[in-house]
């Protein structure tokens, strides 16, 4: 049996490997996977003086355990992919697609004044 | 898109120099801006930083910290009953990434376990909506009173995982240095292991 760590994903953006790793599929295929919880310690503030993302660190969250060895793969949106692959101290590549198609619908509420503050892994 | 009852904003292109929280370098990220330049000037779209986790941006949206938000389900469903309205939306995808560590061979076999459950989920998808609740019930009471009916099943798509096709590959590219946010590397190829990608899903089918 290999064993797979991966980075904590939610239903949105990664039900079928919960559903994968539930219902024993990835047992089935040889496959002992484990899950890193890349959530720990993440900022929750808005900040409305950051409005640029070349202030911020691609991996806050997605890739900030496999950049540190913690964990062998993650999964992540298309576009932050290539941004955080090419960034990579730690020879990252995209494998491909994911299974699951994110649902996004904008929110909009009524106009406010706003606040201005605001290892392995593989064995 | 979503609207409160009261809001003035009826039209994607009502959004044009609004403060808008989203966490950068997440899809909710770039779907904001992909969904926006169809309707207002590039110097129009106003983001700012906000968390990742729906949970956390639609707060800040309901707390008048930003105008406008980007949210994910079952945050968009919890949304709505709080009286938001949908102004608009889309799908996206998303990528696996990987070191040289997992080769092929384990990639085939990550992804003949998601092509199964792609196919369960496919067959019965009403009976998986319970993860969405589950998840993030058990921090968020919010969430854990919603119902599985409250759901709706046609925003829960899934496929086999496949590789990124070529010409799809280059336009992300192409569309990401046209924003600028993507800057060292040279070729889309570069940032894919088409070797494994090639492999690995062929093995799968």
């Amino acid at each position: 049996m290999k064993t797979l760590v991966l980075e904590t994903t939610a239903p949105f953006q990664g039900l079928p490997e919960l559903v994968a790793y539930d219902e024993g599929l990835f047992e089935k295929e040889g496959l002992h996977v484990e899950w890193a919880d890349r959530e720990q310690g993440v900022e929750k503030k808005v900040d409305v003086t950051v409005t640029s993302p070349k202030d911020v660190n691609p991996f806050t969250s997605h890739g900030k355990l496999f950049e540190k060895g913690h964990a062998d793969m993650y999964n992540a949106c298309e576009w932050g992919n290539y941004c955080r692959v090419g960034s990579t101290n730690a020879g990252s590549r995209q494998l491909g697609r994911r299974a699951i198609v994110s649902y996004l619908p904008w929110s909009w509420l009524r106009t406010r004044r706003c606040i201005r503050h605001s290892s392995s892994l593989i064995r | 898109m979503v609207v409160a009852p009261d809001s003035p904003v009826y039209t994607p292109q009502q959004l044009a120099n609004k403060v808008i929280g989203v966490p950068f370098y997440f899809g909710t990220h770039y779907i904001a801006l992909h969904m926006l330049q169809g309707f207002v000037r590039r110097e129009e779209i106003k983001l700012c930083l906000a968390p990742n986790g729906s949970r956390y941006r639609l707060a800040a949206l309901l707390n008048g910290e930003v105008d406008a938000v980007t949210l994910t389900e079952p945050h968009v469903t919890l949304a709505e009953k709080k009286g938001c309205r949908l102004v608009c939306s889309a799908f996206f995808h998303g990528t696996e990434v990987a070191s040289d560590r997992v080769d092929a061979e384990t990639y085939a076999a990550f992804n003949r376990a998601v092509r199964e459950a792609v196919r369960r989920i496919n067959a019965n998808k009403r009976s998986y909506l319970h993860y969405f609740i589950d998840y993030h019930g058990e921090s968020d009471p919010k969430i854990a009173a919603l119902r599985v009916e409250d759901l709706r099943e046609s925003r829960l798509q899934v496929c086999d995982p496949a590789p990124i096709p070529v010409d799809e590959m280059q336009r992300t590219y192409e569309w990401l240095k046209s924003w600028d946010m993507l800057e060292e590397s040279t070729s889309p190829a570069q940032l894919v292991n088409m070797e494994v990608q090639r492999y690995a899903h062929h093995a799968a089918k």
